[in-house]
C-alpha cells in the first residue's frame, strides 16, 4: 500500500458551518508530515477524524486503507495516537501501564518505554496522576515508540515540554524512522521545532484549503520581500503572484514563492514604485506565519 | 453488535414512554372520576346515585363548585345534596338527627337512632382481598377468643400452614412444637384432612370481638378454629367440600348476623351465616369477583348488593331473607374516556400500566383502545414511511424500525428516530 | 487483552469499591440498631403485627441504597474517562469495540453487584434474626427490584456519561430515569413478586445499550 492515510473529498460541516468542502491530500508512508494551520481552519475537526472519533458527512479519510471511523483492531493496533495533552490513564504507575499496554501489542519493546521513563528518575510505582505534565508526556511517547506503529498521529507533542526533553524525544523519532516505511502526522504550536525532522508540511487554510508540499521546498521557495511604505493611502493587495501581505510600522512585507521580477510585476500592476522592494532572510516560523497570516 | 446495542436502548425506550407519557398526560390534561355511589332509597323505594359529571351540568341545582356533582334517581329526577341524604336516611341519621327529624317514620314503622345503629352494617369485598390476589400475610395470629381484658390482644405466637399448624412464637423467632402438636391434634380429632390449604382470619385487634379462623382442609371441607382460653376449639362445618373455597373474608361485627363472605371456585359469593354455618347464596347475576368491587349495604329494612367494575355499576335490593326484590345497572359517567384520554387514545396505541386497582401485585398491563389504536398506529406508520424515505437509507435494518413503529406506535417513532439508524 | 481490560478496570476501581462496600454495610448497621430498636420498644408480637400485617418496612434505608451505589460506581468509573474524552484511549485498543465496552461494564456491574449481593446478605441474615423464614422472603422480594434499580442506574449512568452528544445525552437520561423508577413504585411488601422474571430480562435486555454510546464515539457526525 503506498499511503499511509488518503484523505479524499473529505466534506464536513457543524450544522450550517461549513468547515471543508472537498478536502484532499495523501500521505505517503516513510515520511514525516507537519499539519499546520492557524486556529479556527479546522485542524482539531481533522485530527478528530484522523483519529477515528468523528464520521465525516462526505468523501472519504482512509487510514491504511481503513475508513478512519471504522479501523478494524488489526490496523488499530499498526496506528499510535497521542491525544492533546497528553492523555493517559491517571490511576495506573508507570509499571503498570506498560505491562497494560504491552499486553496488547505483539512487536512491544519495552527497552524504549524505559528508555524515555528511567530519565524521570521516578520509581516504577510512582502514579501517572502525581505527574506534571512534561513527566507524562514522557510517559505517553514512551508508550506509543514501545508500540513499534506504523503510523503515527501526535497531536500537539510538545505541549508542556521543555527544549532538553523536545530534543530527547527527536532522538527517539529519528530511531524510530530509521527503520524507515514508518510514518508520523505530528500537529505543533512550536513551529522551529518541526524543521529539524519533517519532511513535508500540509497546510490547512479557511474554507478547507490544503496545500501540501515537500518542507524543502517550501524552505527554499517561499520568500518574504519588504516594501518601505511610501505615505501613499493605498496597501498592496494579495493576489496573483502575492501569497500574503503583512504591515509593519513603516514597511510592508510581502510573502510569495516568485522570484523578484514577478512580484515586481504584481506590485506595478497595483500602482507601486517597486525598486524598493528587497529580499529578507526568513525563518521557518517566519514562513509559517507569512503563509498563513498573523490573524 | 451495533443493532443489538441500539434495540438494546429502543426497547426499554418504549416501554418507560408507554408507562410514563400517559400519566403525565393523565397529571396535566385529565380528571379522575370516581366510581358512582348507587344507593337504594328506603324512602322513594327507587334508586339514587351520585355522580362527577366529565363535563358540568348545564343546569345545576346547587352553587357553582358543585356544579360537577350530580344527584339524581332512576326517573331521571336531579336532587340537592341535602333532598338526596334525606331518601336515605338510614346512611345519614345523623343528620337527620341534626335536622330533627328522628324518629323515623318508614311504611308505618318507626325507627329511632338506636334502633337504625343496631342494624346497620356494610361489608365489601375487593378483588385485592380475594385469596391469591395480593401478598398474603403467610403467618397468622389466633387471638384469644375470650380475652380477660376488655381488649383484644395479640398472641405472642404467629401460625402458618404447613401441613397442619405450625406456631412460631416471636419472643424467640421459633417454632413452639407444643402449641403446633396441641392444635394439631384437635384438628386431627375434629377431622381435618392434612395438608391444610387455606386459612382466613382478620388479623386485627380493632375488632369488637374475634371469631376465628376457617381453615380448608385437603379435601375441600372447612374448619372453624378458635383458640378459648388458650385451648383449640374446632367445628367441622356442614359446607359441602364439593363446593371448592376460593376465598373466605371473616366479619365480626356486632349484629353476628354471618361470620363470612365465602367465595367459591365458580365465583358465587355466600354469607356463611352464624347460626350452624348455613351458605346464602347472594343473587349477584353478572358479577365477576376478579374485577368488581362488592358491597353488601344492610339497614333496618333491606339488603343492596352494590358491584362495579369500571364501567357499569349493578345493584339488586334483597330483602331480611336475601330474596331479590328488585335491581338496577347504571353506566358510569368513567366508563367514557374523558376528553384528554380521548385526545391521547389518538396519540398512541397503548398504554402499560405497572398498578392494577384490582390486585395486590404489580403486573405490566397492556391497554389498548380499539379502533383509536389503530388509528394511533397507523399515523405512525404514515409517519415513518415518510421519514423513511426522505433518508433513503439504512438499508434491511429500516424494515426492523418499521416494524417497532407499526408495533408501538409513536412510541416506537419516537425512539427509532432520535437514535437514528447507522449504515 | 480482554484480561488486560478487566485488571485496569479493577485498579481503577478498588479503592471506589471499598468506599461503596463500607457506605452499604454503614447502612445494613443502621437498620440492624434501629430493628433492635423495634424489638426493645415494643412486644415482639406488636412488631411481627406491624411489619407482616401492615406492611412496615424496618429496611427502608435500602430502597435508595442500590441506585445511589449504582450511580457512584458509574461516576467513579466513567467520569474521569470524559474528562478530555480519555476514553479514546481505551476505544483505540486493538480490540473490537463491544469487547472493549463490555470488559468495563463486566467489571462495574460487577462491583455493583457484589456490594448489592452483601446488601441482600445481610438483609436476609438480620430479618431472620428477628422473623420467619416467609417474612424474610416478602422482604428479599421487596428489596429485589431496588437491587435491580441500582444496575439500571449504573448502566443508566454509563450510558448518558459515556454518549458524546448532547441530544441523546439527554434522551438516555430520560430513558434511564424511566426505567430505574419501574422499579421503585410503593406497592405492598412483595407487590413487585409476580413480575421479578420480567424485571431481570428487561435489564439483562438494557445491558448491551451501553455498547452504542462507544460505537458513537467512532460513528457520530457532530
Amino acid at each position: 500500500m503506498e499511503f499511509a492515510i488518503e484523505v479524499d473529498g473529505l466534506r464536513h460541516s457543524y450544522g450550517k458551518r461549513v468547515i471543508y468542502r472537498d478536502l484532499n491530500f495523501k500521505v505517503p508512508r516513510g515520511k514525516v508530515f507537519a499539519l499546520l494551520g492557524k486556529n479556527g481552519v479546522g485542524k482539531t475537526t481533522l485530527i478528530k477524524i484522523l483519529m477515528g472519533f468523528l464520521r465525516p458527512a462526505g468523501g472519504a479519510c482512509r487510514i491504511l486503507g481503513d475508513e478512519s471511523h471504522n479501523l478494524s483492531p488489526e490496523t488499530r493496533r499498526r496506528v499510535g495516537l497521542l491525544f492533546e495533552g497528553h492523555l493517559a490513564y491517571e490511576f495506573m504507575s508507570i509499571e503498570s501501564v506498560e505491562r497494560f499496554f504491552a499486553s496488547f501489542y505483539p512487536q512491544w519493546q519495552p527497552e524504549l518505554y524505559y528508555g524515555l521513563t528511567d530519565k524521570l528518575g521516578l520509581p516504577g510505582s510512582h502514579k501517572i496522576g502525581n505527574m506534571s505534565e512534561g513527566q507524562r508526556s514522557q510517559v505517553v511517547l514512551g508508550l506509543i515508540m514501545a508500540q513499534q506503529p506504523d503510523l503515527m498521529i501526535l497531536d500537539d507533542y510538545t505541549m508542556g515540554l521543555d527544549a532538553g526533553y523536545r530534543r530527547l524525544f527527536l532522538d527517539y523519532l529519528a530511531e524510530y524512522l530509521a527503520e524507515g516505511d514508518k510514518t508520523v502526522l505530528v500537529t505543533s504550536h512550536i513551529v522551529q521545532d518541526l524543521e529539524r525532522f519533517v519532511d513535508e508540511v500540509i497546510f490547512l487554510e479557511k474554507g478547507g484549503l490544503a496545500t501540501q508540499m515537500p518542507l524543502e521546498s517550501f524552505l527554499r521557495g517561499f520568500r518574504q520581500y519588504c516594501l518601505p511604505k511610501d505615505n501613499g493611502v493605498k496597501t498592496p493587495r494579495r493576489g496573483a503572484a502575492i501569497k500574503n501581505v503583512e504591515e509593519s510600522r513603516d514597511e510592508y512585507l510581502l510573502y510569495s514563492f516568485e522570484g523578484p521580477e514577478a512580484v515586481g510585476r504584481c506590485l506595478a500592476e497595483q500602482g507601486f514604485a517597486s525598486q524598493k522592494l528587497e529580499i529578507r532572510p526568513m525563518s521557518f516560523e517566519d514562513a509559517f506565519i507569512g503563509f498563513t497570516g498573523r490573524y | 453488535m451495533l443493532h443489538l446495542a441500539r434495540y438494546a436502548l429502543i426497547l426499554p425506550a418504549v416501554i418507560v414512554m408507554a408507562v410514563y407519557l400517559p400519566m403525565l398526560f393523565d397529571m396535566s390534561f385529565g380528571e379522575r372520576v370516581p366510581k358512582t355511589h348507587l344507593f337504594y332509597s328506603p324512602v322513594s323505594k327507587k334508586f339514587i346515585w351520585r355522580d362527577k359529571l366529565l363535563r358540568p351540568a348545564e343546569e345545576s341545582l346547587e352553587e357553582v363548585h358543585h356544579a360537577q356533582f350530580v344527584q339524581m334517581d332512576q326517573d331521571g329526577k336531579r336532587y340537592t345534596r341535602q333532598e338526596f341524604e334525606k331518601l336515605l336516611p338510614f346512611i345519614y341519621y345523623k343528620n337527620m338527627e341534626l335536622w330533627g327529624l328522628l324518629p323515623l317514620k318508614i311504611d308505618g314503622a318507626s325507627f329511632d337512632k338506636e334502633a337504625i345503629r343496631a342494624d346497620r352494617q356494610v361489608v365489601e369485598l375487593k378483588p385485592k382481598q380475594i385469596a391469591g390476589r395480593s401478598p398474603d400475610e403467610q403467618v397468622y395470629p389466633l387471638l384469644e377468643s375470650q380475652p380477660d381484658a376488655a381488649r383484644l390482644a395479640f398472641p405472642e405466637e404467629r401460625f402458618r400452614l404447613a401441613g397442619g399448624l405450625e406456631f412460631i412464637n416471636a419472643d424467640f423467632n421459633r417454632p413452639d412444637q407444643e402449641l403446633s402438636r396441641k392444635f394439631n391434634q384437635a384438628l386431627k380429632k375434629a377431622g381435618v384432612a392434612f395438608p391444610l390449604r387455606l386459612a382466613a382470619g382478620n388479623n386485627t385487634i380493632l375488632k369488637p370481638f374475634d371469631n376465628g379462623f376457617f381453615l380448608v382442609d385437603a379435601s375441600g371441607a372447612v374448619f372453624h378454629l378458635k383458640r378459648v382460653k388458650g385451648e383449640p376449639w374446632v367445628v367441622k362445618t356442614p359446607i359441602d367440600p364439593a363446593l371448592g373455597v376460593r376465598s373466605i373474608k371473616v366479619s365480626e361485627n356486632r349484629r353476628k348476623e354471618f361470620r363470612a363472605l365465602l367465595l367459591s371456585n365458580d365465583d358465587r359469593l355466600f354469607l356463611l351465616s352464624s347460626d350452624n354455618y348455613r351458605l346464602t347464596p347472594l343473587p349477584l347475576e353478572g358479577y365477576d369477583p376478579d374485577g368488581m368491587d362488592f358491597k353488601l349495604i344492610i339497614n333496618p329494612l333491606y339488603r343492596t348488593a352494590v358491584y362495579s367494575d369500571d364501567k357499569i355499576i349493578r345493584a339488586v335490593v334483597l330483602d331480611k331473607d336475601y330474596r331479590p326484590l328488585v335491581s338496577y345497572q347504571h353506566t358510569m359517567p368513567g366508563a367514557e374516556l374523558t376528553p384528554a384520554q380521548s385526545v391521547f387514545s389518538y396519540l398512541a396505541p397503548f398504554r402499560i400500566d405497572l398498578e392494577d386497582p384490582n390486585s395486590g401485585y404489580f403486573a405490566f398491563q397492556l391497554k389498548g383502545w380499539g379502533t383509536h389504536s389503530l388509528i394511533a398506529l397507523a399515523w405512525a406508520a404514515a409517519l415513518f414511511l415518510v421519514y423513511a424515505l426522505r433518508r433513503r437509507s439504512g438499508g434491511t435494518g429500516i424494515w426492523a424500525d418499521g416494524l417497532v413503529v407499526l408495533l408501538t406506535g409513536a412510541y416506537g417513532l419516537i425512539a427509532v428516530t432520535v437514535l437514528p439508524l447507522e449504515e | 487483552m480482554f484480561r488486560s481490560i478487566l485488571l485496569k478496570e479493577y485498579t481503577k476501581l478498588k479503592a471506589f469499591w471499598l468506599a461503596g462496600l463500607a457506605l452499604n454495610l454503614c447502612v445494613a448497621g443502621y437498620v440492624l440498631v434501629a430493628l433492635r430498636k423495634l424489638f426493645a420498644l415494643d412486644h415482639a408480637e406488636v412488631v411481627w403485627y406491624r411489619v407482616i400485617h401492615l406492611g412496615q418496612t424496618f429496611y427502608d434505608p435500602f430502597m435508595y441504597l442500590p441506585v445511589i451505589t449504582g450511580l457512584f460506581m458509574a461516576v467513579a468509573q466513567f467520569l474521569p474517562e470524559m474528562k478530555n474524552h480519555r476514553f479514546r484511549i481505551s476505544l483505540h485498543l486493538p480490540l473490537a469495540p463491544h469487547l472493549i465496552v463490555l470488559g468495563h461494564v463486566l467489571v462495574g456491574l460487577g462491583a455493583v453487584v457484589l456490594i448489592l449481593a452483601a446488601d441482600l446478605l445481610a438483609l436476609a441474615a438480620m430479618t431472620s434474626l428477628y422473623f420467619p423464614a416467609e417474612v424474610v422472603a416478602v422482604t428479599l422480594a421487596t428489596a429485589l427490584p431496588w437491587l435491580l434499580a441500582g444496575l439500571t442506574a449504573y448502566l443508566g449512568a454509563a450510558l448518558v456519561l459515556l454518549e458524546p452528544g448532547w441530544r441523546l445525552r439527554v434522551f438516555n437520561l430520560a430513558v434511564s430515569l424511566g426505567l430505574t423508577g419501574l422499579f421503585l413504585h410503593q406497592g405492598a411488601p412483595g407487590a413487585y413478586q409476580r413480575i421479578l422474571p420480567l424485571l431481570f430480562i428487561l435489564v439483562l435486555a438494557f445491558t448491551p445499550s451501553v455498547l452504542l454510546p462507544a460505537y458513537r464515539f467512532r460513528y457520530r457526525k457532530d
